[in-house]
Parts: C-alpha cells; sequence; structure tokens
C-alpha cells in the first residue's frame, strides 16, 4: 500500500445508553485511493467519519489522518467533508454557501472565488450558482454539498452518502467527480450503501458489521476466492432437454441436495448444476475444457462460458451473514439497535 | 482566523437581511425617530413641528433639551430599544443556535478547522449583530434629533450602544444555553422571555424595597431629632408668661410627649430594620442575576444631572389639584405628595449611588458564568 493518509487504530466508540457502535476498528487508506466503506444500517460507518471529522469524540482512538493525529483540528484544512443529511443555510444562494463555507475552511476571498468557479462548473450547478438554496431539489444539494467539500482543494475528500436522493444522471455526474478526483491525486474516502456505486469506482473497501471490520481489502482480494467459470446451457421446454443426461455427462460423481447438483466435475474440478448453469470451481479456462467436451458428446447445447467473480453484493451478504444461522446478523453495534437508541444511523 | 469569524458575521447578517423581522423592526426604530424629532416645546407647552399645543410642559419645569433627552431615554432606549426592539430581537435570534445545532447543519460547521469553543462564541458574538444594526441606527438618528430639534449635541448618547448591546447579551446567553439544551426555537424564547420577567419583577420588588426602606430610615431620622427637641423643650424653662401658660394647659404631659415620640421611634425603628430584613436577599439575588433595568438606566445617569430630574424638583401642585378639597384634606394631600416624592428621590439617589461594576461587573459575571456552561456543553456533545 502506498503512505496511509488515514490510518486509524483501535477506534471505539460508547455512546450514552452504552450502545457501542465502534469496536476497535483499524484501517489504512492509501494515498491517491477510491476507499469504500460499507456496512448495514447501524454499523458504525457514520460515527466512524464523524469521529474523524471531530464531531464525535472517540471513547478511544488512535492513529492519524493526513500525518496529524485524529481530532486534529488544523488537519482538517486539508480535508473536504460532505456529510449525510446535509442542511445548508437556505437564505444563502449556492455561491455565497460555497464562500461561506470555504471562509470556514480559511480558504483566502480570491481563492475562494476561484474555487466557487470551477467546484459550481464540476458539479454541473453553473445556472443555479445565484439561486436561493431554498428552491433547490434534493439531488442539487447534493451536488452542491459536493461542491463545498472541494471549496478548499482538499487532499482528502469525505463522502457520507454523497448520492442520497440523487437521480441516476447526477449519479453518474458524482461519480465522474469522484474519478475526476481520483486522477488529481486526491484520496477519496466514500461512505455509502449503495454497492454497485461503490464496485465502480473504488480501489479498496471496508466492510463494517456490528462495529467491527469483517472485510476489508481491494476487489481483486476480496473478490479472488470467489472466481469462478459458468457455462449456461440450453433448457428448452420440448426441447429434448434431460437433465439428468446433462448432468451425467458432466459429472463424475455427485448427489443432489435442495435442488442443485454438487459434484465434481470432468477434469477433477468441483462445479454446481442449478436451473441452466454450471458453476464450475476453477478460474482456469484450460480446466473448464473436458467438461465442454462432455457435455457436447452428450448432446447438450452450450449456450455461454463465461468468466465471473463475486459482486460486491455477494460479499457484503456474505459479511453480514452469521455463518452459524446463515441470517444476516442483527442491525446496530451494541444494542442491535443504534439507530433507535440513538435517533438515526451514526 | 479573521477569515472565519468574517465569514461568519457576513453570513449572519446575510441571515438577518433575509428576515423581515429586521426589517419591520428597523422601519418602525425610524418611525419612532421621526415621532421624536416631530414633538418638541414653544413657549412652554407641547409642540408639534411648528405648531404649539393647548398642553403645558411648564409644569414639568423641563428644559427643552432635557425634555429631548428624558424623550430619548424614557421613549426611545426604555421603552422602544430595551421592551419592543429586544422581543423582536429575541424571536428573531432564538433560533439561531438552534438551527445550528440541528443535524445536518451543525456538522459542516464543526468540520472545519475551527475549535468548537471559538465557534460557539462567534456565532454567539454574531447573534447580537441584530441588536447591534439597530441600536447604531436608531441613536446615530437620535444624536441628529437631540443636536438640531432639542439643541443638546450630546456624545454621550452613543452609550446606548454598548449599554443596549450589554443589556441584550444578557438576555440572548440565557437563551442561547436554553436553545442548545432544548434545541427548540419556541423553548428557548418562552423561557427567555420568562426569566426576563422574573428579571423585571425581582428589579421592581427590590427597588421598591429600596424606597420604603429609604423612607422609612428618613422616618427614623426625623423622629430621633424630634425626640431631642422635645426633650430639650421639656429641659428648658419657659421664658416668659405665655410659655409658661401653653405649657400649664397642654394636653400631655412632658414626659407623655417624650413617651410619645419614642413609642413611634421604636416603631419605625422596628419598620425600618424589618425592611432591611426583606430587602437584603432581593439584592442577594440580584447581585448575582443580571440587572437588566439598572443597566438601561445608566444612561440616564449618564445624560441627565439628578437635579434636573422631575422629582428633585419642588413645584407647587397646578392648581387644579385639591381644589374641591378642605384644607385639611389638602394638607395630607400634599404631605402624602411629599412624602412620595421624598422616596422617589431617596430610590433615585440609592440607584445612582450604586457602581457601574456592581451594575454591569456583576450581570456580565452571570453571562459569562453562562457561556461558559454553554461551551462546555457544546464541547463535550456528539452531534
Amino acid at each position: 500500500m502506498t503512505d496511509a493518509t488515514i490510518d486509524i487504530r483501535h477506534a471505539e466508540k460508547v455512546y450514552r445508553g452504552k450502545v457501542r457502535a465502534l469496536r476497535g476498528v483499524s484501517m489504512r487508506v492509501g494515498r491517491g485511493e477510491v476507499f469504500g466503506l460499507l456496512g448495514p444500517n447501524g454499523a458504525g460507518k457514520s460515527t466512524l467519519v464523524k469521529i474523524m471529522m471531530t464531531i464525535v469524540r472517540p471513547t478511544r482512538c488512535e492513529g492519524t489522518m493526513l500525518g496529524a493525529g485524529i481530532g486534529d483540528k488544523a488537519a482538517l484544512r486539508r480535508v473536504g467533508y460532505l456529510p449525510e443529511h446535509l442542511r445548508f443555510p437556505e437564505y444563502l444562494t449556492g455561491e455565497q454557501a460555497l464562500d461561506y463555507l470555504g471562509g470556514l475552511n480559511d480558504v483566502p476571498r480570491d481563492a475562494r472565488r476561484k474555487r466557487a468557479e470551477e467546484a459550481i462548473e464540476l458539479v454541473g450547478m453553473s445556472e443555479w450558482r445565484n439561486k436561493k438554496i431554498g428552491g433547490y431539489s434534493k439531488g442539487m444539494k447534493q451536488r452542491l454539498g459536493v461542491a463545498q467539500a472541494l471549496m478548499n482543494d482538499p487532499d482528502l475528500v469525505l463522502l457520507d452518502e454523497p448520492t442520497d436522493g440523487v437521480d441516476p444522471v447526477g449519479r453518474r455526474d458524482i461519480r465522474n467527480v469522484l474519478v475526476e478526483l481520483k486522477n488529481r491525486g486526491k484520496t477519496v474516502f466514500l461512505n455509502s450503501h449503495l454497492l454497485g456505486e461503490v464496485e465502480m469506482v473504488c480501489d479498496r473497501v471496508s466492510i463494517l458489521v456490528q462495529g467491527k471490520v469483517a472485510m476489508e481489502g481491494s476487489l481483486d482480494e476480496l473478490t479472488h476466492g470467489g472466481r469462478r467459470y459458468e457455462i449456461e446451457v440450453e433448457r428448452r421446454d420440448g426441447d429434448g432437454f434431460d437433465p439428468a443426461r446433462a448432468i451425467g455427462a458432466a459429472a463424475g460423481s455427485g448427489r443432489f441436495e435442495r435442488g442443485e447438483w454438487r459434484g465434481e466435475a470432468p477434469g477433477g474440478v468441483g462445479a454446481v448444476f442449478a436451473g441452466a448453469v454450471y458453476k464450475v470451481d476453477t478460474t482456469d479456462a484450460r480446466a473448464v475444457q473436458p467438461m465442454l467436451d462432455a457435455l457436447r458428446a452428450a448432446g447438450v447445447v452450450v449456450r455461454a462460458v463465461r468468466p465471473v467473480r463475486p459482486t460486491l453484493e455477494d460479499l457484503f451478504v456474505q459479511a453480514v451473514t452469521d455463518p452459524e444461522t446463515g441470517r444476516a446478523r442483527g442491525v446496530g453495534a451494541g444494542k442491535n439497535d443504534e439507530r433507535a437508541a440513538r435517533g438515526g444511523e451514526r | 482566523m479573521i477569515r472565519q469569524t468574517a465569514a461568519i458575521l457576513v453570513d449572519q447578517y446575510r441571515e438577518l437581511n433575509n428576515r423581515k423581522l429586521f426589517w419591520i423592526s428597523l422601519i418602525l426604530s425610524g418611525i419612532v425617530v421621526v415621532a421624536f424629532a416631530v414633538i418638541g416645546q414653544k413657549e412652554g407647552n407641547l409642540a408639534v413641528l411648528h405648531w404649539r399645543t393647548a398642553i403645558p410642559l411648564d409644569a414639568l419645569g423641563l428644559s427643552t433639551a432635557t425634555l429631548y433627552k428624558m424623550l430619548f431615554i424614557n421613549f426611545g432606549i426604555n421603552f422602544w430599544l430595551a421592551w419592543l426592539t429586544t422581543i423582536l430581537a429575541l424571536v428573531t435570534t432564538a433560533g439561531m443556535i438552534p438551527d445550528f445545532v440541528s443535524s445536518g447543519s451543525i456538522d459542516l460547521a464543526l468540520s472545519k478547522p475551527i475549535g468548537r469553543v471559538r465557534l460557539f462564541l462567534t456565532k454567539y458574538a454574531a447573534g447580537l449583530l441584530f441588536v447591534t444594526l439597530q441600536i447604531t441606527v436608531f441613536t446615530t438618528a437620535s444624536f441628529f434629533v437631540l443636536g438640531l430639534r432639542g439643541g443638546a449635541w450630546e456624545p454621550a448618547v452613543f452609550l446606548a450602544i454598548p449599554l443596549v448591546i450589554i443589556f441584550f447579551s444578557y438576555l440572548f446567553s440565557v437563551c442561547a444555553l436554553l436553545g442548545l439544551l432544548t434545541k427548540s426555537t419556541i423553548a428557548s424564547l418562552l423561557l427567555t422571555l420568562l426569566f426576563w420577567f422574573l428579571l423585571f419583577a425581582l428589579n421592581t420588588t427590590e427597588v421598591s424595597l429600596v424606597g420604603f426602606r429609604e423612607q422609612a430610615e428618613a422616618r427614623v431620622q426625623r423622629l430621633e431629632t424630634r425626640l431631642e427637641t422635645v426633650r430639650a423643650s421639656v429641659e428648658r424653662k419657659p421664658e416668659n408668661m405665655l410659655q409658661a401658660a401653653r405649657q400649664a394647659v397642654a394636653l400631655s404631659t412632658p414626659e407623655e410627649r417624650i413617651a410619645n415620640v419614642r413609642g413611634q421611634l421604636d416603631e419605625a425603628r422596628a419598620d425600618a430594620a424589618s425592611l432591611a430584613k426583606w430587602h437584603r436577599p432581593f439584592y442577594a439575588a440580584k447581585t448575582v442575576l443580571p440587572k437588566t433595568s439598572e443597566t438601561i438606566d445608566l444612561l440616564r445617569r449618564a445624560l441627565v444631572e439628578l437635579a434636573e430630574l422631575p422629582e428633585f424638583q419642588d413645584r407647587e401642585p397646578p392648581a387644579f389639584v385639591g381644589r374641591d378639597m378642605s384644607d385639611e384634606q389638602r394638607e395630607r394631600f400634599e404631605e402624602r405628595v411629599a412624602e412620595g416624592r421624598e422616596r422617589e428621590r431617596m430610590m433615585i439617589e440609592t440607584l445612582s449611588g450604586r457602581s457601574i461594576s456592581w451594575v454591569v461587573g456583576s450581570s456580565l459575571a452571570f453571562e459569562a458564568v453562562v457561556i461558559m456552561f454553554a461551551c462546555w456543553i457544546f464541547a463535550r456533545r456528539d452531534f
């Protein structure tokens, strides 16, 4: 990993009422990375971000952000932040809001003017810059929120649910902004529950469950174990398709269980057959060939052969599923419902 | 640091600029100043612009300059700025802290490179901007009215600016603390108004007790003098036949007269002691709480000499007063009026004698404690 922009160790937070939102979270985010923080509601994602932004005081937290200790106010000069459920003063115009928030960031007046122009342009709000925020839609406010996070030309940008309430076009625009930030060498910390979005832009992800890191790594690393090949065969009614024959052709040995066939395919690789798809447990294309030969020999029509890897959703579900019960772990951190205890997600 | 402070102040100005109440209040202030300029004194009577009315002002015994100063203090400051504008200011600014600490809004402010205590104090100071702008405009306009219409070019008028800001800040500190604790505009506004009413009631009670206590002490002094006089007259031998005859036919003996005065003196002393005892806790409570009325009264102390006040001028009551009374009734009435005036004078003298450090210093100490408590809460809270 490159130099760490964020290096958090043993972050713990116990709210009043003994709600344990974080239980010793450690995390490193490299410089220039786009890092995604995932987790179910009440997992402690927003608490972690708020600790970094000094909005919530940690019970315990070691480590650094941009080289300064966590909680160091001076370091925030180099951080751009978009909070969840952002509320702008509605009496301001978009441009005035950027000027005000840039001022709070101690940005000189001339630089504020220049950056406001650039940021507004970047988020596609040029036409609305002189209109009062009271007349903005939720998506427009969110775009403006992203713009204000860039007012201090930050080295690190933390975005908490940036596409919340934004339409698909707006989401794409915000994604493009993230890519642009990455291209400029900025570090982006993205807190989102939209898995597809995170998957599209993030280099590395961390999945938080009940106040602990359940998984962390690059998408390649995390999905490596679940990669496989899928062989889709033609299965049409009245076409003379015989699953037993197809399985018989493909199978070395195996058994049926809950409507699925599991066994060893020709070539000695594990396979699962369900519906009309064989999932072959290998990343080697050559290992699939004996099975394809066997299927063709048995007269089974092969429609598609493709390498697949698990989606972020698969990983997410895996992370939040209790291996013992096979059910999703309870929402929240300590008392099983942090939201109820704190009146919202932290 | 200056940029951040400036950003908060500019934002506060923009917020005020957006509020109708701010402009309504400013327009009303303008109307009050115009009304102030319209009223005048001409040939001893009240005048409106150039026209002399039939209402006599001679009876008040005020010069034109003093009349204007009294109008400025009693109507412009005491009534308009210290009551109505203050209520409008509280209504306007009560929501400032609850809005500021609301979810989604506070996150942005706290994520900036500015310490929590400084952020809160700057926001608090920005909340005083409403009153600062109002009082500055009003006082400047009044200064010219006083000079042009009353002939009194009094730079001391500008003392109204810091005094009214300080006065408002007592209430605003409580409002800010309540806003932080309750996160509710309505709750913080109503509780602040209740607090203000309690201060008003406390002040009224304490000031009344001062008046009665001073009056009782003056009575004690009078009776002590009278006792001395009676004793002296008893010890003195009659100088002539007439005095001897008077003593002989007097209804009471000298001992009885002395006992009578002594009885009255004991009663007066008991009254004075009782009033002093009652006054003490009210004074103590007032010492630790903000002194809103007395802070505003400092302006009167700076602008008007005691001798210029109507209460300090011995004037005959107007001819129409007591016209239908008998001599005895009229005498009793005049005695009561004199007593009331004496009480007023003593009260004003006592209040005027209170040090500025007691009036403003202890009030600001209260405000400092409230603000420190609010800062402590703000600095420790998770948002």
